[in-house]
């Protein structure tokens, strides 16, 4: 699987994944996301919904099996293609980041 | 009260529903044909929101809708194979939002509708097909009604004797086209697959 070909992440895919680290359910990703972003990235629910469902058809994150789950609340995680797909972004975050900071 | 409407943009849709609210009618149910049903209600101001997406299973329907009513929405109606799904504001911090936070997201409800759209036209192209063979293997032509009644000397008949014999025989005239209405509700998904297209391609480039 070429992942570069999903590069550069939208910044509400990049949060989602950066919550599902660990396993967590639509509202605890909406949470997490708003938390991280101090307030500034709210994702609303359809548009979350439709994120879900493009990451796991890509493999990226996929639906665990939590203990005392509640059925109506899914729970997802990230796969190790998604880690890795994580992991090369924030390389390439990181090397703009060098980059802009050596130049500016 | 019931009202038949067809929108193929659901933003008209929305601001239909909001303007019915405000005239005191709040929707209770959408069902197939494009019914809304309604009931009276004191007229306010609502923030309806529509979605369009069709299940595969009850329970991913289920998630679906939880995932809403824990981020502060209400749905109000919408089955796994409805397609359109309807919410409301559950809290005041959802009053003035939008079920989607990003453009691409919200415009990819028109993809979903015209994928399924296109789905109905599939389905009518082989029916056609049929259509045609039907009609030349039995001798009726789909573009002149006269030869959908098989009935011997049947226009020659009057008065009674002719209106019982259609009426007779009006069942199976009715079997007989049935691959032709199919073909117009074809030719219907179609052009509203090209409407929703085109929503879809204009709200991905708004702004």
């Amino acid at each position: 699987m070429n992942l570069n070909k999903l590069l550069p992440l939208s910044e509400t895919t990049f949060y989602i994944m950066l919550s599902l680290r660990e396993p967590l359910h639509g509202y605890a990703i909406m949470q997490n996301v708003e938390a991280l972003s101090n307030g500034k990235v709210r994702i609303a629910a359809g548009t979350l919904y439709g994120a879900i469902e493009n990451l796991t058809k890509q493999m990226m994150i996929k639906e665990v099996e939590v203990e005392n789950q509640d059925k109506r609340r899914r729970v997802y995680a990230l796969t190790s293609y998604g880690k890795k797909l994580l992991a090369s972004e924030i390389e390439r975050l990181k090397h703009l980041i060098a980059i802009s900071s050596d130049l500016l | 009260m019931k009202k038949i409407k067809a929108f193929v943009d659901m933003e008209k849709e929305e601001a239909y529903l909001n303007t019915m609210a405000q005239k005191g009618w709040a929707l209770v149910k959408y069902s197939a044909f494009s019914v809304y049903t309604f009931r009276k209600i004191q007229p306010t101001s609502s923030n309806y929101r529509v979605d369009y997406r069709a299940f595969r299973y009850k329970e991913d329907l289920e998630e679906y809708k939880a995932m809403f009513e824990d981020s502060g929405w209400v749905h109000v109606c919408g089955s796994r194979r409805s397609g359109s799904q309807y919410f409301l504001p559950k809290t005041d911090a959802t009053q003035d939002e939008d079920i989607f936070s990003d453009l691409a997201s919200k415009a990819a409800r028109y993809k979903r509708w015209y994928r399924s759209a296109l789905g109905g036209v599939l389905i009518s192209i082989p029916l056609f097909a049929v259509a045609i063979a039907n009609g030349k293997l039995f001798g009726y032509s789909y573009f002149d009604p006269s030869t959908w009644f098989l009935t011997p000397g049947l226009w020659e008949k009057s008065g009674s004797d002719f209106w019982s014999a259609f009426f007779l025989e009006l069942p199976f005239v009715i079997l007989r086209i049935l691959p032709l209405l199919m073909m117009f509700v074809g030719v219907l998904y179609a052009i509203l697959s090209v409407k929703a297209y085109r929503i879809y391609k204009k709200s991905l480039n708004k702004n």
